[in-house]
């Protein structure tokens, strides 16, 4: 495994965190960083420092895509949802992030 | 897909940067609102709400360059924007990037012309796709001496070996060609006799047609050929009905079954290929036997060396099973090595390497001039990048922006320079067109070459910038800022821009020298005026080695006889021989030495021809004395010679020369030849022009040997006929060369010698174009690297110039001033390039070794008389690219200097 794809491993937990939001429904960048917090106990803070790299990053990479529309206050409001490949690989990160976390907590536990 | 969707994802990023930019703008805005909102509905009043959603957002700005920054495409766009700044940097400074961009122009266009000639020297040497697999096979003889296979031994090795896919042979042919019924359109070209499996050696499939199949071998009537694309175009003007037809090959019907493409013309540039079954040689005697290139692809998971093995042990087996004469079977063994090593020869090595050293030479000549106009410009923005450090610029920017300066120079310079090259290619494809060359010669800018000259560009903008850019990095802001001229003095390199300044004052002596010998030298060919009627002579160039019964010196003779007899049966002709001579003209140098004469510190020089008897009969002359060569003069009578009227009057002006005895030097490695005067005939020589004929006393005093008595193996045919150029005769020639032998190849074409005089007079008015355009670029370039550091320096010293004048100095003691440093430079350069002229010219004289030199007089004159038009032109062109910035500087109001300042 390379130094980059660790990286990736680290830098990837945001973002299985915004795909797996999107999951459940379309959001803007603001809903998601507040529904993360939420479900959190607002033990994670998304900041937009990370947030918005991160869905640019996504958006890119085709794992989600973006439209304008008309939100509640009558302002164009950015809402990204997920595309097929986001939703595979969602599945396949979130497998991974099972056997990675399962694997930490075995190992706080009884080294 | 999803690979589509991101590389489209990452193209609108890319050329949509703005409307990217202004939506994660407003999408950062958006999350503003929705934070204040979020505030507000927790009962902060609007302006706490604001304030704190502001303060937890943090600094917006730095936001939005990172949300821009996660498109990845920062670099790309930061690299166009420093283009665009390096254009306007262009726009502010326009006299010095047009003189930077003619610089780069002249260098990458010269660049690139000699890397698609030298290219193209390559491809015609290989003109296939030969790749590491491919090798020969042939006999290397313990002197190192090599023979190739004869048919016997290609096919005992074909059937025999078993890490070859398949071998190969071929034999290089001469072919007239032309479509049946078109004889006027009758041209010589490079051919091949091939055997029926040959084109399995290329992964090349034919583009009309097919190539050859096993029947081909057996076909009676019209054999059949493949042609190349070039003949295709010519002939048939690419009619797909062309294949099918018959055309006339060596006056033979053969029909057309298929084209190749364009870029194959193996071996090398050969335009027809002719299978050949060699089994009538089955029973020939390995002494006499054709031999043909034999060569092969190893299989696959076979190395060279296993290969190798094999061969040297099938090669053994053959020596004993066909032995050859009274050779031991040790004598010589099989060796194979990779096919593309016959093409590469050392010369063309050589020529190619003297191709990439001149133009990578050419390269670093511009770059340095680059160099000087950047250090220009820098010291000029000194003020500006002083002002950007002061301001917190850190250094990387200040270097990345001179370097982007240097760049943008180099790539303006490489798009004009792409399009001098080819202009340049297109002359000198359309002057070679009037050779009549057996094969296509059309020169191209290739994407190499396009890729090669911008990189060459970068590479040069780079290089030129990069001192610039480390000294502009280092700039001391403070003195900068207080005092504009002193500190864009700081980012000036004086040492070395003088340095390279004096070297190229130096080269451009040098190449202009060249130039003015180059020119000397060919104006004397073209004014050479023929004793007889140049068109009433034709002239063919024989390679009788091409066959291997004619490597022997006997046999030789024999040919050469039989040849000449046969020639003179053409009704219409005064006379056919044959001759040593060049072209049928241009006779080798010889050294003499008189039997009981002292010859020390006497000029005995002349020049040598080996010639059949009825050489005299193709001028319609007579002896003037005595008798002329003839058949009986052998190798087992005695040696005799006769002389010209010019050997006469330089040796014998108060002597009989018949009779006389003298020894013939022809260098260290060739026995003399102890010669007897036995006749004296009339000149047959070119008449010098004057003045150099009243300064060189009978520069062709030449001596006739007979052909019996001295064998030659590349032979020049002589018809002496009123309507020479008459197509008749080149086809009585061939028809007689064909009968004698037909692996004797005709090398050229057919053609008088007037036509021959006409080429090389066009050859060598390519040549001298070639180098007067090679020398004037590289001379401009010089002297505007010359202009740019003589205005930069006086614009340095604008201030210290005002002073001077308002204490009452002149303008000519201004202009002295400004001048006498680089004339002191200019001075050291036009020594160093004439002490390297002095030394091209000894090794052109000591390359003349021992032959004589009938023009060392003129030579010496026409050495000092060329270093005087070097000085001359180096000099008043230094002092012309000085004279705008010193008239700048003579004429300058102190008043407007020193109160400005």
């Amino acid at each position: 495994m390379g130094k980059d794809t660790k990286k990736d491993q680290l830098l990837g937990m945001l973002d299985l965190m915004i795909l797996r939001v999107l999951n459940s429904e379309p959001r803007h960048g603001y809903g998601i960083a507040r529904r993360i917090e939420n479900i959190s106990d607002d033990v994670l803070s998304v900041q937009q420092g990370s947030l918005y790299p991160a869905l640019h990053r996504l958006e890119k990479r085709a794992f989600i895509q973006s439209e304008w529309q008309m939100g509640a206050s009558n302002k164009p409001v950015k809402i990204y949802s997920l595309t097929p490949a986001g939703k595979r690989q969602l599945d396949e990160e979130a497998n991974h992030w099972e056997l990675v976390s399962a694997a930490v907590n075995r190992v706080l536990k009884n080294a | 897909m999803r690979r589509l969707s991101e590389f489209f994802n990452r193209l609108r990023s890319l050329f949509r940067s703005r409307s990217v930019s202004r939506e994660v703008n407003a999408e950062l805005e958006q999350h503003l609102e929705f934070m204040i909102e979020d505030y507000i509905a927790e009962g902060m009043s609007p302006e706490e709400a604001r304030r704190k959603a502001r303060m937890k957002f943090g600094n917006a700005e730095v936001h939005k360059e990172d949300a821009r920054d996660s498109w990845g495409n920062r670099s790309i766009l930061d690299f166009f924007r420093n283009f665009r700044f390096g254009l306007r940097l262009c726009r502010r400074f326009p006299e010095s990037s047009v003189l930077a961009v003619i610089v780069l122009a002249f260098g990458i266009g010269i660049s690139a012309i000699i890397f698609t000639l030298s290219a193209k020297l390559l491809d015609l040497n290989a003109g296939g796709d030969i790749g590491d697999r491919q090798v020969y096979v042939r006999w290397v003889g313990k002197d190192g001496g090599y023979e190739w296979p004869t048919p016997r031994e290609y096919k005992a090795l074909l059937a025999a070996n078993q890490t070859m896919e398949s071998l190969y042979a071929l034999q290089e042919v001469g072919f007239s060609f032309h479509p049946r019924g078109r004889e006027e359109e009758e041209r010589q070209v490079a051919g091949v006799l091939a055997s029926g499996n040959f084109f399995g050696l290329s992964a090349e499939e034919p583009i009309l047609g097919r190539t050859f199949l096993p029947s081909d071998l057996s076909a009676e009537d019209d054999a059949p050929i493949v042609i190349s694309d070039f003949l295709w175009t010519e002939f048939y003007d690419r009619n797909p009905s062309a294949v099918g037809s018959v055309a006339m090959v060596n006056g033979q019907p053969r029909r057309i079954i298929g084209v190749m493409p364009p870029q194959f013309t193996f071996p090398t540039n050969h335009q027809i290929w002719q299978p050949e079954d060699w089994r009538k040689f089955d029973s020939t005697p390995p002494d006499l036997a054709p031999r043909f290139l034999v060569c092969g692809t190893l299989k696959k998971g076979v190395s060279l060396d296993q290969s190798s093995a094999e061969f040297e042990t099938l090669g053994a087996a053959l020596m004993k099973e066909f032995p050859k004469g009274g050779a031991a079977p040790t004598a010589q063994r099989m060796t194979l090595g990779p096919l593309r090593d016959l093409f590469v020869s050392l010369g063309m090595l050589v020529i190619m390497s003297i191709g990439i050293v001149g133009a990578v030479l050419v390269l670093l000549l511009c770059a340095s001039n680059v160099f000087h106009i950047i250090m220009a410009r820098t010291a000029r923005r000194a003020h500006e990048l002083a002002t950007r450090c002061s301001l917190g610029a850190p250094r990387s920017h200040v270097v990345i922006q001179v370097l982007i300066d240097g760049v943008t120079l180099s790539l303006l310079g490489a798009g004009l320079g792409l399009l001098l090259a080819k202009a340049g290619l297109e002359y000198i494809t359309l002057r070679l067109a009037i050779f009549d060359l057996p094969g296509p010669l059309t020169f191209q800018l290739s994407p190499k070459v396009v890729w090669f000259a911008l990189g060459a560009a970068i590479f040069s903008g780079m290089v030129s910038a990069l001192i610039p850019a480390w000294r502009a990095s280092r700039i001391d802001a403070f003195a900068a800022l207080k005092d504009e001229a002193r500190g864009s003095a700081s980012v000036h390199s004086g040492r070395l821009s003088r340095g390279l300044l004096t070297l190229q004052v130096g080269g451009s002596a040098l190449l202009l020298w060249i130039g003015v010998v180059a020119l000397g030298e060919l104006s004397i060919v073209k004014q050479l005026k023929m004793s007889f009627d140049p068109a009433t002579v034709t002239t063919a160039e024989l390679r009788l080695r091409k066959d291997p019964a004619l490597k022997d010196p006997v046999a030789a003779v024999r040919f050469c006889e039989a040849l000449e007899d046969r020639l003179n049966t053409i009704p219409g002709i005064r006379g056919a021989a044959i001759t040593s001579a060049e072209y049928g003209v241009m006779p080798t140098g010889a050294r003499f030495e008189f039997e009981g004469r002292e010859t020390q510190g006497e000029n005995q020089g002349g020049q040598i021809e080996f010639v059949s008897p009825r050489l005299l009969d193709v001028f319609g002359l007579e002896p003037l004395s005595g008798r002329m060569l003839r058949r009986g003069d052998n190798e087992d009578s005695l040696k005799v010679c006769v002389v010209n009227e010019d050997f006469v009057r330089k040796y014998f002006a108060n002597a009989e020369p018949l009779g006389a005895q003298f020894t013939l030097q022809r260098g260290r490695d060739r026995e003399p030849l102890e010669l007897t005067v036995v006749g004296v005939i009339p000149d047959i020589k070119p008449q010098l022009p004057e003045p150099i004929a009243q300064s060189v006393q009978n520069p062709f005093a030449r001596v006739y040997v007979s052909l019996a008595q001295q064998p030659v193996f590349r032979p020049t045919v002589l018809i002496g006929a009123v309507d020479a150029s008459n197509h008749q005769y080149s086809r009585a020639v061939r028809e007689a060369v064909r009968d004698l032998s037909p692996l004797v190849r005709i090398e050229g074409r057919i053609m008088t010698v007037s036509e021959r005089m006409g080429l090389m007079d066009s050859l060598g008015g390519l040549i001298q174009t070639a180098a007067q355009v090679f020398g004037a670029a590289i001379f401009i370039t010089a002297i505007i690297g010359l202009y740019s550091i003589v205005s930069f320096t006086t614009n340095q010293r604008r201030k210290e110039i005002g002073i001077r004048l308002a204490l009452g100095a002149n303008g000519w003691n201004i202009a002295r001033s400004v001048m006498l440093p680089w004339m002191k430079l200019i001075a050291i350069g036009v020594g160093l390039g004439f002490v390297g002229i002095c030394v091209l010219f000894g090794g052109l004289v000591s390359m003349g070794g021992e032959t004589s030199n009938p023009n060392e007089g003129v030579q010496y004159l026409s050495f000092v008389l060329s270093l005087g038009i070097v000085w001359a032109v180096v000099v008043f062109a230094c002092l012309l690219a000085m004279a705008a910035p010193v008239w700048r500087a003579a004429r300058l109001d102190p008043m407007d200097v020193i109160s400005s300042d």
